[in-house]
């Protein structure tokens, strides 16, 4: 009887932990891909710059050129 | 007692392994890095479907519908000029997105969109816009085929092998930090270079082709 007792309070107990630990694991998660976001955010702004300078490179291509 | 106190260990014993399988058992997602991950979101721009990564013709005013599974923490959306941000999105939200003059309507000004689920994993989508470009290309990407005019975007895995090919000749220009494309005849072939790439094709009268790369390292399989 107290085995059986005992083991159910200690897989409630195990439950309980468990459960604390996946919502602490998946809040950590959340909170450290929201933290890549500031930098991931800006990678249209930096493809942006990329193609100006490659609009520059054809540009100096272009009056390179002989015309 | 005895007989007791070696079934209480027996029961301690039992119970510290089912925490400890429980441990193991809890939701692990992929190794992300900022530019590693394959975009596999799907949504719809004024109803039409897509997934992952398109190029949209630009309008004064799109509607984007992002498919949000139950649970979603977080819906973000980032372009060249502006963030903006979802907690707990419903499924059926949806974005009036109107571009911002001479700012999100002009040039390259891609949206990001990332969502994290409900396990805290990231899940992303590409969205480029055409912005005036005319030079029609035919894009070969990740085994797919399209004409695309103006502007294209391609999604594949780092270091794979990409073609894309034009009517009339035309000339290359890419960044330093990019993959040059090789030549053959009309068409050229690039290698995917990891994370956002650009591709500038020009023909003789000045037409441009503005192509978009995004290589990622990490499929997302969830």
């Amino acid at each position: 009887m107290i085995d059986i007792v005992g083991k159910v309070a200690l897989l409630v107990i195990d439950l309980f932990v468990q459960n604390a630990q996946r919502k602490e694991e998946i809040a950590r998660r959340v909170m450290a891909s929201i933290g890549k976001w500031d930098r991931e955010a800006l990678q249209s702004a930096e493809l942006r710059d990329m193609f100006k300078r490659i609009e520059q490179k054809a540009k100096d291509a272009r009056d390179a050129r002989p015309t | 007692m005895k007989v007791f106190g070696i079934k209480l260990s027996l029961v301690l014993l039992s119970g510290l392994g089912s925490f400890l399988i429980a441990c193991q058992s809890m939701p692990t997602g992929p190794s992300i890095s900022t530019k590693g991950l394959e975009a596999t979101v799907s949504f719809t721009i004024d109803g039409k479907p897509y997934t992952g990564a398109a190029t949209i013709q630009r309008k004064s005013n799109q509607k984007i519908q992002v498919n949000y599974p139950d649970g979603t923490k977080w819906g973000l959306f980032s372009t060249c000029h502006r963030v903006v941000k979802y907690k707990n999105p419903r499924s059926d939200s949806f974005w009036y997105y109107v571009p911002k003059m001479y700012l999100e309507n002009v040039d390259s000004c891609i949206m990001l969109h990332k969502q994290i689920d409900k396990n805290g994993n990231p899940h992303y989508a590409i969205i480029d816009f055409t912005a005036g470009e005319q030079l029609l290309a035919d894009v070969s990407c990740n085994g797919e085929s399209a004409k695309q005019t103006g502007a294209s975007l391609c999604q594949a895995l780092a270091g794979t092998y990409q073609k894309i090919s034009f009517d009339t000749p035309v000339q290359a220009y890419t960044d330093d930090k990019c993959d040059p494309p090789i030549k053959d005849s009309y068409f050229y072939t690039y290698k995917m270079t990891v994370g956002f790439c650009g591709y500038l094709f020009v023909d003789s009268k000045g037409e441009t082709h503005r192509h978009t790369t995004y290589g990622y390292e990490t499929l997302d399989l969830e």
